[in-house]
């Protein structure tokens, strides 16, 4: 090819890579959290499909029977495809970002509430607070699972919450009773529990070093508040007298052995769950089942109990995930994405499929009263035996669940996953030896400020460095 | 059809005032045959190769800006910020020690274990050479992903046959002290008979006489190897590293599943995984900084790898 | 880059003594049996570990398989599980890699022999940046690949993952090398002279005696396609997409959440070994000697 034919291509080579990128700057709309935001609906008469993704078990099941009996009873009809997507940390949260980008999200997708902010920022969630149905329905949520869909603005809502992650105390009542040791009810309890149970052979329980959302949860139940939004920009403070309180306390535990480094999830933990060397999990709901499956030999085992408290007689607690539906920036119709997703995270089928497939607890607070299922014990099919095992006795777990409160001022940051990152590798270096849990506070701080400045916002106020 | 084509007149640059046809220039023959041969190439290279390249430049080059705390983004020109936060981030120098790191632990070992068994196989001294040929290849058969996915089981104690090797606290395989190692088994047991098969077909080119003469000279197996064999594969060794050079610097699938399995590996362990985990934030325009730096540190290090040895490449 | 000359590989008998020294062939012979075991030891494995339920694999670690009934029983459940996903992912990886290598290889060699065969202005400074694009690692395209792709509204296609793996640049050295050195200038012009024009010559007479090095080629492309990871991951989100690589990865991403996934991910290694495994066996003549060809022309 002629000299003059090479210039020729590698000029439409550039013009082509300028093109994009000319397109993506200002392409995306204003925040679509402004008050008096519409929410546009399809004519009557018409069909509405909606696509959705989820990585629920039994998320099929309520698609199905939604469209089989309560679809077409509504006008207009509201047909809705599932797309079974991996968990969002497994792959599904970065094919969000770059759904974003392309333009092609469904309409309504499964996202943990930490995560959520950062696709506000994105851009790509719809406000639906002033669709029909939803101002009515908000009050029956819990208040932590609103404050999160709406991702700091309370106003606002970008989706229904699904379920919440409260953390519980689960513990191995039989060994607790075997040693006679009493179930602590205060953190100053568990302290105190622990170096006995050290003596009895076990760890009172795992340090979830590799589940940064863990430990936040126990931040937020001391009363911490690592982020908060103003207009000008964003307030970052990891280091708060609440969140230093609660590393001082762990590092005190892991450095004294009282506690085992847990590998969350892993298969050593799993074992080490079902052969008494933990005695503890502090987890919120959705562990009920994993805990189940992946532990067949301890049924009947556990129990559950409120998180320890600060205070003594208090009854609050913080949430370690939990998650919602959103509706996605390119829905043409939310007011059916609304009306759908209220069927799905209020109607009793819907939310009994959830806690008996998923283990799930339900950010609809009535639930507890009209869904059989929660009023009674925990019953899975044993993954060793194949028979139904009540794997908590006779307890009615959700109870304890209902009987604590996390405060709604928790907010997530707007790089959550990133601050997770961090968080996470700042652990990895604690648990490997070095430093404190609060030196790996202060490590993510700095790392999240960082990359705050890096989305091109404004970190109006920092904690203490 | 055409008949005969002229030869190509070859025009002095005219310097002479004279006639025109003397500053005539050169006549590309066979212009449309050129077209069509190179014409597909070119247009997928330009428009799937270098556009990227090109534009993942400009972007490294454009940072972000918002107002409020959820602000849409606005693309500005950023000069060189991204390469600023890149070349600041401990992050960033880490991952690259653990890239290099990997390749010494890793590549000659593997590059001498396949001079070896290709040296072995050529020799008179194995039977059934052909099964072996076979099975020292098989791995290359298994993709890296799904490699890494069946060690990572036989690493994990639950399920491993080598209980006692696996179980170790502090030197099982997924443990700091070992996953170099341990990694860098995974990309020896896929790589090694695929290096072997090159440096053995590069020994079965050797021509005949060389080795007659050496047998009249009365040189042993091993000498032979040592003075004929080895320099004269030495090309195919060089092409061997400099392969290993680049997918080393490129390394993402097996520390990404390491990952899932060991606190040793990082979400951010090699330079790649960053980028992955850079674009999920999203920041698209710092892991265009990211990979361009690694695309360019990879093709100085190539380039210059390649200069060194530029005489024994292409003898 | 200079061309070599063609030297056919030729087969020698073993050389040096013949019927001395067997103790040194027979220490010898049983060092590359214990490599042998390493390497096929992983693949031994899977055939074991596939013979057992997801309870056995916790239980039992020995390298004997335990039923073979097992083995089949699991089998047609990762091939049935989920609507035969496993299946189509299978079939996806043989349609990424047959359609993207037979594609590259046809233009690589193309572009190969238009740069070795006819002279034009700027020749070498295109061959240049050919090479060049050879040491750029391809992970750094994905993503800008992924941004131009969404812009086109061609994410989660086919497209996106077949098209960038049709540009090969080694293919196009190698092809060029190749070409060189063994399409003689004299066979060309006689072909011009019986009236043959350029593009019929090349595809009747000069691809043949180019063939070895199309093998090469094609086989690379191949395995590289095959072994494709990082793009599909980037640009494929609807799972009926994905090749076999990432398939297997995201049912390995699941296990906690449905265990009996990791029965179904080593089984699912075991099949997915199984075409190139026979690919490889059929095509050994092959692969053998067209490596040979690209090795001597480096």
């Amino acid at each position: 090819m002629s000299r003059r034919h090479t210039m020729k291509w590698l000029a439409a080579g550039a013009a082509l890579a300028v093109l994009p990128l000319s397109a993506c700057a200002g392409v995306k709309a204003a925040d679509p959290a402004g008050s008096g935001s519409t929410c546009p609906s399809a004519p009557a008469g018409s069909t509405v499909n909606l696509s959705m993704t989820s990585w629920t078990p039994g998320a099929q099941q309520n698609v199905d029977y939604f469209n089989i009996h309560v679809g077409n009873t509504m006008n207009p009809r509201i047909h809705v495809t599932l797309n079974v997507v991996p968990g969002g940390n497994a792959g599904t949260y970065q094919a969000y970002s770059n759904q974003i980008i392309a333009g092609n999200t469904a309409d309504i997708g499964m996202v943990e509430y930490p995560i959520l902010p950062s696709y506000r920022l994105q851009q790509g969630v719809t406000n639906i607070a002033s669709c029909p149905g939803v101002a009515e329905a908000r009050s029956e949520f819990t208040p932590a699972g609103i404050s999160a869909s709406g991702a700091g603005d309370p106003s606002a809502l970008f989706g229904i919450p699904q379920d919440v992650g409260p953390l519980g105390l689960y513990y191995r009542k039989d060994l607790f009773a075997k040693y006679h040791i009493p179930v602590p009810a205060t953190w100053d309890q568990f302290a105190a529990a622990a170096p006995k149970v050290k003596a009895a052979g076990g760890h009172i329980a795992g340090f979830q070093y590799g589940q940064p959302g863990w430990l936040e949860g126990l931040a937020w139940q001391a009363g911490a508040r690592w982020f908060t939004s103003t207009d000008r920009g964003w307030i970052v403070n990891m280091t708060d007298a609440a969140s230093l309180k609660v590393a001082s306390y762990w590092t005190t535990l892991v450095r004294n052995g009282y506690v085992a480094q847990e590998d969350t999830f892993s298969p050593a933990d799993w074992s080490d769950l079902g052969s008494g060397k933990l005695w503890t999990l502090i987890a919120p709901p959705w562990m009920s089942v994993l805990l189940a499956t992946n532990s067949p030999g301890s049924a009947g085992d556990w129990a559950l109990a409120p998180l320890p408290q600060w205070t003594a007689g208090q009854a609050k607690t913080g949430m370690w995930g939990g998650s919602d539906y959103v509706v996605w920036s390119t829905c043409k119709y939310p007011a059916q994405a609304a009306q759908f997703l209220l069927w799905l995270e209020t109607s009793q089928n819907a939310l009994t499929v959830n806690n008996t497939v998923g283990g799930q607890f339900p950010g609809y607070m009535p639930a507890v009263r009209t869904v059989p299922a929660m009023a009674g014990p925990l019953t899975v099919a044993s993954a060793t035996t194949g028979k139904p095992v009540k794997y908590f006795g006779d307890q009615v777990i959700w109870n304890v669940f209902t009987g604590m409160q996390a405060s709604p001022s928790w907010q997530a940051g707007p790089t959550q996953s990133q601050t997770d990152a961090d968080f996470g590798t700042a652990l990895a270096a604690f648990i490997s030896g070095s430093g404190t849990i609060a030196d790996a506070l202060h490590a993510t701080q700095g790392k999240t400020i960082a990359a705050i400045q890096a989305q091109g916002l404004a970190v109006v106020q920092e904690g203490s460095h | 059809m055409s008949t005969a084509t002229p030869s190509i007149a070859t025009a002095k640059p005219g310097r002479a005032t004279g006639t025109v046809t003397a500053a005539r220039r050169r006549v590309v023959q066979h212009k449309k045959a050129i077209a069509i041969f190179l014409g597909p190439f070119l247009l997928v290279f330009v428009l799937f190769y270098l556009a990227p390249i090109f534009f993942a430049v400009l972007q490294s080059f454009m940072k972000v800006q918002r107002v409020g705390a959820f602000g849409a983004p606005e693309q500005v020109f950023g000069g060189f910020t991204q390469y600023s936060t890149v070349l600041h981030s401990s992050v960033f120098w880490t991952s690259i020690e653990h890239v290099v790191i990997f390749f010494f632990v890793s590549v000659p070992i593997q590059l001498i274990t396949a001079l070896l068994l290709a040296l072995l196989l050529d020799s008179p001294l194995v039977k059934g050479k052909r099964f072996f040929r076979l099975s020292y290849f098989a791995p290359y058969a298994v993709p890296t992903i799904i490699a890494a996915l069946i060690w990572g089981y036989l690493y994990q104690p639950q399920v491993s046959p080598f209980q006692s090797l696996t179980s170790s606290q502090a030197f099982g395989p997924l443990t700091a002290n070992m996953i170099y190692f341990s990694m860098a088994n995974i990309v020896f047991w896929t790589y090694v008979g695929y290096n072997m098969v090159i440096i053995y077909s590069a020994l079965k080119a050797i021509p005949q006489d060389l080795f007659e003469a050496a047998k009249m000279d009365g040189a042993s197996q091993f000498r032979t190897a040592w003075s004929i064999k080895i320099p004269l594969v030495v090309p195919s060794l060089i092409m061997a590293t400099m392969f290993s050079i680049i997918g080393t610097l490129q390394l993402f699938n097996e520390p990404t599943v390491l990952a899932t399995l060991t606190p040793a590996v990082t979400a951010t362990w090699s330079p790649n995984m960053i980028v992955l985990a850079t674009t999920n934030i999203p920041n698209y325009n710092l892991a265009a900084a990211i990979s361009v730096m690694l695309a360019l540190v990879s093709c100085a290090i190539s380039f210059l790898f390649l200069r060194l040895t530029q005489k024994r490449a292409f003898a | 880059m200079s061309t070599a000359t063609i030297k056919a590989p030729i087969r020698r008998t073993p050389r040096g003594a013949t019927a001395s020294r067997p103790r040194s062939t027979a220490l010898t012979t049983l060092f590359m049996a214990i490599c042998a075991c390493y390497f096929l030891l992983p693949m031994w494995w899977l055939i074991v570990a596939s013979s057992r339920t997801t309870g056995q694999l916790a239980a039992d670690h020995s390298l004997i398989p335990s039923s073979i009934g097992q083995l089949f029983r699991n089998v047609g459940d990762v091939l049935t599980y989920d609507g035969g996903i496993f299946v189509r992912w299978l079939a996806n990886s043989i349609g990424y890699a047959l359609i993207g290598a037979a594609g590259a290889t046809v233009i690589a060699a193309m572009a190969g022999y238009g740069l070795a065969k006819y002279v034009f202005p700027g020749r070498e400074a295109v061959f240049n940046t050919i090479l060049a694009g050879v040491l750029v690692p391809v992970t750094a395209l994905a993503m800008p690949l992924f941004l131009m792709f969404s812009q086109a509204h061609a994410v989660n296609t086919y497209w996106s993952v077949l098209i960038p793996s049709l540009v090969s640049p080694f293919g196009v050295y190698l092809a060029r090398i190749y070409a060189a050195a063994a399409v003689p200038d004299s066979l060309l012009e006689a072909a011009r002279l019986d009236g043959s024009s350029e593009v019929r010559t090349f595809f009747t007479m000069s691809a043949r005696l180019m063939s070895p090095a199309l093998v090469t080629i094609f086989l690379f492309s191949f395995v590289g396609i095959w072994n494709n990871f990082f793009l599909p991951l980037v640009m494929l989100q609807n799972q009926k997409l994905y090749p076999i690589t990432l398939g297997l990865f995201s049912w390995n991403t699941q296990i906690s959440r449905a265990p009996f996934l990791q029965t179904y991910v080593i089984v699912g290694s075991l099949l997915s070994a199984i075409p190139l495994l026979i690919a490889f066996l059929l095509l050994q003549r092959f692969w053998q000697s067209g490596l040979a060809e690209g090795a001597v022309k480096e």
